[in-house]
């Protein structure tokens, strides 16, 4: 209850203060930063409490919006309906690949999201009368409607995708007590163990792995109204999956709070480094690899875990509020 | 009316090695069976079948007149077939309460009622203080009991215990001891792979004898093991000592090994300076301290156990002599060179080696290789050869198997060359963390044979040991250590024949 409060409150604070930018670019890199944040939160679901990572994550992202945005232009369907479709689409889509490859052990399930983005990339740009192909499709419009999620003022998005962050960090807090995630830690543990003890390990494993699918796949339908255009090889591509397990990582897997400081950490760096350099030159892409490597050398455990360390110089007491 | 388990012709080969040629036999309903064997003799193989993580090649199982089939591992535990593993399983992310509660939750308890239940078992296994803590800083012993609660959680008809009790000291062995019987009572069966036949002796009567892949006994367990065919294969020179429970047997030497070989070798060092010497030694884990100050030293050419029971902190002390722990505070010097802030590869290159527990195998690599990595320090690779020659000639059983990898070695083979890598790098003083755990009588006989011939040679040691009669007489000095702190030292005789000091500490 405490935990609820305090996530709630972490939202109202962030609310207000999106509300209060005035600079329209502070508003959208804050927008930007909390989808990051939320697709982050999806993806540690997975490969932070199970130690199975997916380096195709931002299909789910793809799938959902295509379906949603397709179904919405093409038949008039609500995105609200169509966004519950588009998830369900990604979750047939985590469970297949799930079923395949989460049973193996070592690199299959990680080669096999990587390859699953790959197939939908090459789907989209092919059946391209329906999806647009590779020039995307825009989405326009000029006035509010809510139930189309279309707004005209960003920080409607930033609202919407902060709530979602934090209905999503709440949904995991509860997780990690539910008998789900006892059953999770004990597969990250050992599987031998945990199947020895009587837990379906492989059924789990997908479980989980849909879960995830489908919170993600929840940021997408949002994203894709907010950002106005499908861009394929953004959405299906390589860099926003590898974005998404970055910011996990660098925050720190083992904290509830972890994507989301990897998330301001990740945007502060792209901010200063746009700031300095322009924003072309691929500065910010190089600073942040440098900073991803700094960060991994120094605590590999991430951003929270370094912060636990130097309180605890501080104080050698251990903070464990957010574990 | 059928057995509650049934194994009828269970054959299982990897690769051209044939673990499992064909075994046959039950386990009753309300019973408890003991199941021995040297190491290598296909029992673990044998639990992973009854459990459904290998597939066998040949023969079925059949559990409460049920073929298993392929029914997988998570289900055959919801069917109460259940089982421990060698090395302890903590759950790391779940304080130890939630840990032990996940059996529960699998066979569908609520969360509420499993916290409960999982309560009560810690309780009655003397572990409740435990419950909220993370499993990351108990010790061994603890974490056994840990799986034994995950286990009793499921509710089992068979439990197989897979060398549950080997490294528990003796009041949680009495406590293991004691659930195992309450739970037995209530009419559950066991089938217990286990080294302490003491242990298998009270519990069970009934004993079945697995050597290489087929069972070479089985009946009434005192009758079986005066059987000769079981004293070859697994007891060797133990045999005397257990069957009459005598003192602890004077350590022979089965291994022929002339003096004079030993004795041209760079280990040999004379003297009685102080080599090793821990001064108010404290460090710990994650901020919690483990050692309150220790006091330690091992002389030139000396041999010195430190003893204690489980969580005491004697692993630790050698952790933090190998620079795996930092040192909180005091001091370490080697040789009179202080070593206590130094990097974590130094103390090896200063003439430090280390076994540590679990014996740290490369396991994918060759048993060549792993002691090619042992001759890395200093001038070790210079004295390749002729320490080559030293470490087979101690462990003869390593020579046909120098091209296997260590991964395919039995546990006493794997301790065998965790000892013979340290010793690849010419040290001055070995450090060996319980060099016996898991291992079979006969082939403890042959570690502490060949620790003899180590000691004779000069070579100074330091030794963390369970079992308390062998580390005693192998031996020179001993410390006993308890809550972190040294509570005596002496010549190993005078703390053999303590009374006080054995009943308190070790007890023998």
């Amino acid at each position: 209850m405490r935990r609820a409060l305090v996530i709630f409150a972490a939202w109202m604070a962030a609310a207000a203060a999106g509300l209060l930018l005035k600079n329209d670019y502070f508003a959208s890199v804050a927008t930007a930063m909390a989808f990051l944040a939320l697709w982050a939160q999806s993806w540690n679901l997975l490969c932070g409490l199970t130690g199975n990572i997916s380096l195709g994550h931002s299909v789910f992202v793809a799938v959902a919006a295509y379906v949603t945005v397709i179904l919405f232009q093409q038949a008039g369907v609500s995105p609200l309906l169509g966004g519950l479709l588009g998830i369900l689409g990604s979750v047939v889509l985590a469970s297949i690949v799930g079923a395949a490859t989460l049973r193996l052990r070592g690199p299959y399930f990680t080669l096999a999201t990587l390859s699953a983005a790959a197939v939908v990339l090459s789907l989209i740009l092919h059946y391209s009368q329906l999806t647009g192909g590779p020039s995307g499709l825009a989405i326009t419009f000029a006035q509010d409607s809510p139930f189309d999620l279309e707004f005209t003022n960003v920080r409607a998005y930033f609202l919407i995708a902060t709530g979602l962050l934090a209905a999503v960090t709440l949904f995991l807090d509860f997780l990690k007590r539910s008998k789900l995630g006892f059953y999770i830690a004990a597969i990250k543990s050992s599987e031998e163990a945990a199947a020895a003890a009587g837990i379906r390990v492989a059924l789990v494993k997908v479980i989980v792995f849909c879960l995830s699918a489908a919170l993600t796949a929840l940021g997408g339908v949002v994203y894709v109204f907010y950002i106005g255009f499908m861009d394929p090889n953004f959405l299906s591509g390589l860099t926003l999956s590898v974005e998404i397990a970055l910011i996990a990582v660098v925050g720190g897997m083992d904290y509830l709070i972890g994507p989301i400081i990897g998330a301001i950490f990740y945007e502060a760096i792209d901010v200063a480094a746009n700031a300095t350099f322009g924003a072309s030159g691929g500065w910010d892409v190089m600073l942040l690899g440098f900073a991803v490597v700094v960060m991994v050398m120094t605590e590999p455990r991430g951003l929270c875990e370094l912060t636990i360390r130097l309180l605890r110089l501080i104080h050698r007491r251990p903070a464990r509020f957010w574990s | 009316m059928t057995a509650l388990l049934e194994i009828k012709g269970i054959a299982k080969s990897f690769g051209a090695v044939r673990s499992l040629v064909d075994i046959t036999f039950s386990v009753e309903d309300h019973s408890i069976v003991g199941l021995i064997g040297p190491n290598g003799a296909g029992k673990s193989t044998l639990i992973n079948i009854l459990t459904g993580v290998y597939a066998p090649d040949g023969g079925n199982v059949q559990f409460a007149g049920r073929n298993l089939g392929r029914i997988a591992t998570a289900e055959r535990a919801r069917l109460g077939l259940v089982r421990t593993f060698q090395r302890p399983t903590p759950i790391l992310d779940l304080s130890c309460i939630e840990g032990v509660m996940v059996g529960g939750l699998a066979r569908g308890l609520s969360v509420g009622k499993a916290r409960n239940a999982a309560l009560d078992i810690l309780t009655s296994l003397g572990l409740r203080e435990a419950a909220d803590q993370s499993p990351r800083k108990l010790p061994t012993g603890h974490l056994k009991l840990l799986d034994f609660a995950r286990v009793l959680m499921l509710a089992p008809r068979l439990v197989l215990l897979d060398e549950l009790m080997a490294g528990l000291s003796f009041s949680e062995l009495e406590v293991v001891l004691g659930a195992i019987e309450r739970l037995a009572d209530r009419g559950a069966s066991f089938l217990v792979v286990e080294h302490l036949l003491d242990v298998i002796k009270r519990l069970s009567r009934r004993l079945v004898v697995m050597d290489a892949g087929i069972i070479v006994a089985a009946g009434e367990p005192t009758e079986v093991i005066r059987d000769p065919r079981v004293i070859e294969a697994y007891l060797g020179d133990e045999a005397g000592a257990v069957l009459v429970e005598a003192e602890p047997a004077p350590v022979s030497s089965p291994l022929a090994l002339s003096s004079e070989e030993l004795i041209s070798t760079p280990f040999k060092s004379a003297g009685t300076g102080p080599m090793l010497e821990v001064n108010d030694l404290v460090t710990g884990y994650d901020g919690i301290e483990v050692l309150h100050g220790v006091d330690l030293i091992v002389k030139e050419g000396e041999t010195v156990c430190i003893l204690g029971a489980n969580g005491a902190g004697k692993s630790t002390i050698l952790r933090a002599v190998m620079r795996q722990l930092p040192c909180w505070r005091g001091r370490v010097s080697f040789l009179g060179e202080d070593i206590t802030n130094v990097k974590a590869f130094a103390p090896a290159h200063v003439g430090i080696g280390y076994v540590p527990e679990g014996r740290g195998m490369l396991a994918s690599l060759s048993v060549r290789e792993n002691l090619e990595m042992g001759a890395h320090p200093g001038g070790a690779r210079a004295a390749f050869a002729r320490n080559l020659e030293r470490v087979l000639s101690l462990f003869p059983a390593l020579v046909s198997r120098l091209g296997d990898a260590a991964a395919n070695l039995s546990g006493g083979q794997q301790q065998m060359l965790a000892i013979g890598r340290a010793l690849m790098g010419s040290p001055k003083l070995v450090l060996l963390d319980e060099p016996s755990l898991g291992l079979a009588p006969q082939i403890v006989s042959h570690v502490y044979g060949a620790l003899t011939e180590l000691k004779s040679s000069g070579q100074a040691i330091l030794l963390v040991e369970q079992t308390v009669g062998k580390a005693l007489a192998l031996s020179d000095r001993a410390y006993v250590v308890d809550g972190g702190k040294v509570v005596l030292t002496g010549p190993s005789d005078n703390v053999r024949s303590d009374k006080l000091l054995r009943d308190a500490y070790l007890g023998l």
